[in-house]
């Protein structure tokens, strides 16, 4: 088992996009082993950042039910909303807030999830991209093989280590996608050799594809919703 | 080289320090500080400001009232039947139960105590704020140097983001928007101080000349510019063509 200041030490490398590190680890027999556990040890110490920072974050926050219920009271007590009641007595806004109170409800754990589950979001979003980048690469002329490309593109996830700040409630990690981007083309360069251009299109298949399953399946959901309406 | 030197070198455009950041092999790291540097600094001002502001809550309803009150004038000016300019009437009478419903949402208790939730939120955006200058550079770094490759650059995209950090050293001067008057001047001055720097990072790390370095920093900002008319335009087209269709 490696060391953990080896293992921090790949990711940071992955987070300042060393090159030369990017180099040694294609050429290391344990690149994939090291890879995933990069990735996890990275999945870890972000989902535990993001899980006290969550804590944290609902202890100074007040209830959202209490701000509801001023909302509508306040509401219910404008001039606006009277004369609107008077014209149209059976206005009622009891339904709206009921939905929206279930709406918050059901959202309230949703970042303590969002932060055990972390490790494996991150493990899972590795693995599926190396796997699409690796068949990207190899059209594309590259050499290197699967456990290579993995291997070099899970220092990429180093990135993330920025999203650690979460520790701190209410802070927003940005730009954590961007820099893994710019760290999996660098990881796919010198795992396949390729040259700048087609790295770059490698690096870009896997998000291009999502972002058109995401288009066809918007499309798809605001057709059903256009048909569903049309019925009633 | 210090990273208060680098610094120094990226205000002044000194052509050495661009250099020194391209080839060194830990460029990308100190660049990371220098956005780090900036922004805790400017973090901290702004959070400070926004805390002052907080802590009176007669204050945070009167800038709610202010932004309320612009956005009925500028609804009236658009009115043209009486029935909008009745719903105007209206809402402006609501004015009152609005300031009470912020009063009432100030005043709901937290588990933590108020001044340590309000400290705590100061951390959170102090914090928030060198990532996102950091986004908004890779953003720029990347569109930057995808130009400059296509207009002959030979650079690295790992040297474009250790020089292109140096292009966040001038919002330093964002410390200074607190003060309402000076806010917009200032963060010109810093948004094309750094668009120069940028240009001049671009020239020294893809070897290319100044206009083309220029072209390259602006070239896919234009075109998402234009992009954006000519999308404005035909949604507006679109919107006359349904209006005249249900007329």
């Amino acid at each position: 088992m490696e060391s953990l200041a080896y293992l921090f030490r790949l990711s940071t490398a992955g987070l300042f996009l060393d090159t030369n590190t990017f180099r040694e680890q294609r050429d290391n027999p344990a690149a994939l082993r090291d890879g995933f556990l990069v990735v996890a040890l990275v999945g870890i110490v972000v989902g535990v950042a993001s899980l006290i920072g969550n804590v944290l974050s609902a202890l100074a926050s007040p209830d959202p039910q209490a701000i509801l219920d001023i909302v509508q009271r306040s509401i219910e007590r404008t001039p606006f909303f009277i004369e609107l009641q008077r014209a149209n007595p059976t206005i009622n806004l009891d339904p709206f807030f009921i939905q929206l109170s279930e709406i918050v409800g059901s959202t309230r754990w949703s970042g303590l999830i969002g932060a055990v589950a972390t490790p494996f979001v991150y493990l899972a979003g590795w693995l599926i991209y190396g796997a699409v980048a690796h068949l990207a690469a190899r059209s594309l002329g590259g050499e290197g093989t699967l456990a290579q490309t993995l291997g070099c593109t899970a220092l990429a996830s180093g990135a993330n280590l920025l999203a650690v700040v979460q520790i701190v409630p209410f802070a927003q990690a940005a730009g954590t996608t961007l820099l893994g981007l710019i760290g999996c083309y660098l990881g796919l360069r010198a795992a396949h050799n390729l040259s700048a251009w087609r790295a770059f299109w490698a690096a870009l298949v896997g998000p291009i594809i999502l972002i058109l399953l995401l288009l066809v399946m918007s499309c798809g959901a605001l057709a059903v919703l256009v048909a569903a309406l049309r019925g009633n | 080289m210090p990273v208060i030197d680098t610094f120094n070198g990226a205000l002044t455009l000194n052509q050495r320090v661009f250099t020194e950041m391209r080839d060194a092999p830990d460029g990308v790291r100190r660049g990371f500080l220098i956005i780090l540097m900036v922004g805790l600094l400017v973090g901290v001002f702004q959070s400070a400001s926004a805390l002052i502001s907080v802590t009176d809550p007669e204050r945070v309803v009167q800038d709610v009232l202010f932004s309320y009150r612009q956005s009925l004038e500028q609804q009236q000016a658009t009115a043209t039947t009486a029935e909008q300019r009745e719903v105007i009437r209206l809402l402006q009478e609501s004015e009152d139960e609005l300031a009470e419903m912020v009063r009432g949402i100030l005043a709901v208790p937290t588990t933590l105590p108020r001044p340590v939730a309000l400290i705590l939120q100061a951390l959170g955006q102090i914090v928030s704020t060198p990532l996102n200058y950091l986004s908004n550079m890779l953003l720029a770094v990347v569109f930057t140097h995808l130009a400059a490759r296509q207009l002959g650059g030979q650079g690295g995209i790992r040297a474009m983001v250790a020089v292109g950090s140096l292009s966040v050293a001038p919002h330093a001067l964002d410390a200074l928007t607190f003060v309402p008057v000076l806010s917009f001047p200032i963060s010109m001055i810093a948004w094309g101080w750094g668009l120069i720097i940028l240009i001049s990072g671009t020239a020294v790390v893809h070897r290319l000349d100044s206009g083309k370095a220029t072209l390259a920093v602006l070239l896919y900002p234009s075109l998402l510019i234009v992009l954006a008319v000519l999308l404005g335009c035909m949604l507006g087209v679109l919107f006359v063509t349904a209006l005249a269709g249900i007329g």
